[in-house]
């Protein structure tokens, strides 16, 4: 099959997905216990304003009819109203969306900084005192509850050596960046041991792998040999880890958003959770899982792009 | 290959091989990691039951002498704003935080290696189906499908529960189902199907005992991952309840006082990290026990 094909299949296969996805999603406001309507205006609900939600939401229409309003809504980006801010969700959601993309854009990167240098010295000491100390530490990183990690960094960097913002997010985009570095490096610290011990695994498997061995036979210094023969084929693996990665990432900013206050969609959901504002809560499940397919199909065709040995079987 | 199937075929090998092994007890008592892993989990679960005969507080009554004061020698994690000595608090959450990660793996274990197996065992339809709703619910950020989940149902451990039962059991269908396809074409399996043994026998006799191991290795990890996401979840206020001494509620609590009383949200969090540890070093020992021989 070629490239192009496949791209095609895997487009194809996302339908289901995409078409499950929105019925669970739709599905989330008639699985509440007892009257939906009820559920959402909570204390003031009265007979009046029940039937008024109902009729908001086309609760009094038959399931298959409310599914395809609710399809034909969405196709036009419309998400429903807040109830409790009393307008278009997509008005709150696309600003707090932004929060949410920057603070896992500048988890990737700061990621990345920390997985790299760590994974490769880790593969190339293999054994020593150093690759032990990297180990046994992303161990420990690795059951840290990450809001609890959020904690101990805000005291120590904020509290203790006041280099950074506790918590908020600024007015300005050189604020906004300051203020995302103690979340982003929170999230960074269970994303990376995972990261680093899949590059560590790859770099040691490309080492003992026949083209290495020819590199080194011809005389290669070591140097080339790693960059231009290891490094290439143990990133590829690691690539396609830090794409799949990204339902972490972003289940991992809605936890993040809320120990250090920023505005972001994560801390949206969270807060319309207690609200019992189930529009947007429908809304912003939906686009994490959105945005979770998408990065998970661009992680594929890219992977197709920079792995010539890939097979599209 | 991927790595659940580099685990499959590496199960099947470790069947070959074990004969000429020593007995698997032997190995295990030789494992550092286990043994370690073991010792701490035991230890925990020692603390959480003597809980009661080890303090001499109470977890829940308020001692308004002692309000907010700094780790000391009779009171080692410090008290918090109730005046309730921490380290009690953290012992009496050993209980809460053990049983709710060892309860919560039961449920996505059992359903995941049932669909896995009829997955993998009939293929078809059935397969293309359970598959499916498979991708549908891995597209979901685990966290969000599990606040959403709770969002519906209300807030608690119970519902946590569910939750986690609707979706979390799609990664043990995955490993069972790819284990279970390197298996039904060996020649033990289609030696029972000749000689007309069951469906359910095949499935339930030859086909479990070898290819469930992962999934057991699996859920070690994922115990310390239940217990991570029960304390995340009293953190978003969607757990346990206060004045309940779950870990993760006490860090909670202590949140508030960040500034004045360090030790109120980092000294329980020290208690997640070791009970994770543990559970990882388990978890590593038996695949380390279960992996063939000379690899």
């Amino acid at each position: 099959m070629s490239r192009g094909g496949y791209i095609l299949r895997r487009l194809v296969q996302m339908i289901p997905v995409l078409i499950g996805v929105t019925i669970i999603v739709f599905l989330m406001v008639h699985l509440i216990p007892g009257d939906p309507a009820a559920a959402m205006l909570g204390d003031q609900a009265t007979d009046v304003s029940v039937a008024r939600v109902h009729k908001e939401l086309g609760l009094d229409k038959p399931l298959y009819e409310q599914y395809f309003y609710f399809m034909r809504n969405l196709a036009e980006l419309k998400l429903g109203d807040s109830i409790k801010f009393r307008v278009p969700v997509s008005s709150i959601l696309f600003e707090r969306l932004q929060v949410s993309l920057s603070l896992v854009a500048v988890t990737v990167l700061l990621t990345i900084i920390i997985s790299l240098p760590l994974g490769i010295l880790a593969a190339i000491k293999k054994d020593s005192v150093l690759d032990n100390i990297v180990r046994s530490t992303l161990m420990v990183t690795m059951v840290m509850p990450s809001f609890w990690t959020g904690i101990i960094l805000i005291l120590l960097f904020s509290i203790h050596f006041r280099l950074l913002p506790v918590s908020g997010y600024g007015s300005n985009p050189v604020q906004h960046l300051v203020h995302l570095i103690l979340p982003a490096l929170t999230i960074s610290l269970g994303l990376a041991p995972i990261l680093i011990r899949s590059l560590r695994t790859s770099i040691l498997d490309t080492f003992r792998s026949d083209y290495i061995k020819t590199a080194r036979a011809k005389g290669l210094e070591e140097r080339s040999v790693m960059t231009v023969h290891v490094l290439r084929n143990a990133l590829i693996p690691t690539v396609t880890l830090l794409g799949i990665s990204i339902g972490f990432l972003m289940g991992g900013t809605v936890i993040i958003e809320k120990v250090f206050s920023l505005p972001g969609a994560g801390s949206l959901l969270i807060d319309s959770v207690s609200a019992r504002d189930y529009p947007v809560v429908q809304a912003a499940t939906l686009i994490f899982a959105l945005l979770v397919i998408l990065v998970n199909l661009a992680t594929d065709i890219i992977y197709s792009f920079i792995d010539p040995r890939v097979r599209y079987g | 290959m991927t790595t659940v199937e580099a685990q499959a075929s590496a199960s099947s090998l470790a069947v070959a091989s074990a004969r000429t092994r020593p007995p698997w007890w032997h190995r295990a008592l030789r494992s550092r990691n286990l043994m370690i892993g073991i010792v701490i989990i035991l230890l925990m679960l020692a603390i959480g039951l003597l809980a009661p005969v080890l303090s001499p507080y109470s977890p829940q009554k308020p001692d308004y002498s002692v309000i907010i004061q700094a780790p000391s020698l009779s009171h080692p994690f410090g008290t918090d704003a109730f005046g309730r000595d921490v380290l009690t608090r953290v012992m009496y959450g050993a209980r809460i935080d053990l049983r709710v990660g060892i309860t919560a793996v039961l449920s996505p274990f059992i359903i995941g290696t049932i669909l896995g197996a009829l997955a993998a065992y009939f293929g078809g339809v059935v397969e293309t189906i359970i598959m499916r709703i498979l991708d549908i619910v891995q597209a979901f950020p685990f966290i969000v499908l599990i606040i959403a989940v709770v969002a519906i149902l209300g807030p608690g451990l119970n519902n946590m529960y569910i939750a986690v039962a609707l979706t979390a059991w799609v990664v043990y269908a995955r490993l069972i189902r790819s284990e279970i396809l390197v298996q039904k074409e060996q020649e033990y399996v289609i030696a029972a199907q000749a000689m007309g043994a069951s469906n359910w026998r095949v499935m339930l006799r030859h086909l479990m005992p070898n290819t469930i191991t992962s999934s057991i290795v699996y859920s070690m990890a994922d115990i310390a991952l239940y217990i991570l996401l029960a304390a995340s979840l009293s953190f978003l206020g969607l757990g346990a309840k206060p004045p309940t001494p779950e870990w993760g509620a006490l860090i909670t609590e202590g949140q508030a006082y960040m500034t004045t009383a360090w030790w109120m949200s980092t000294l329980p969090g020290v208690a997640i990290v070791i009970t994770g540890i543990g559970l990882s070093l388990i978890g590593d020992g038996l695949s380390d026990l279960l992996r063939p021989a000379g690899r």
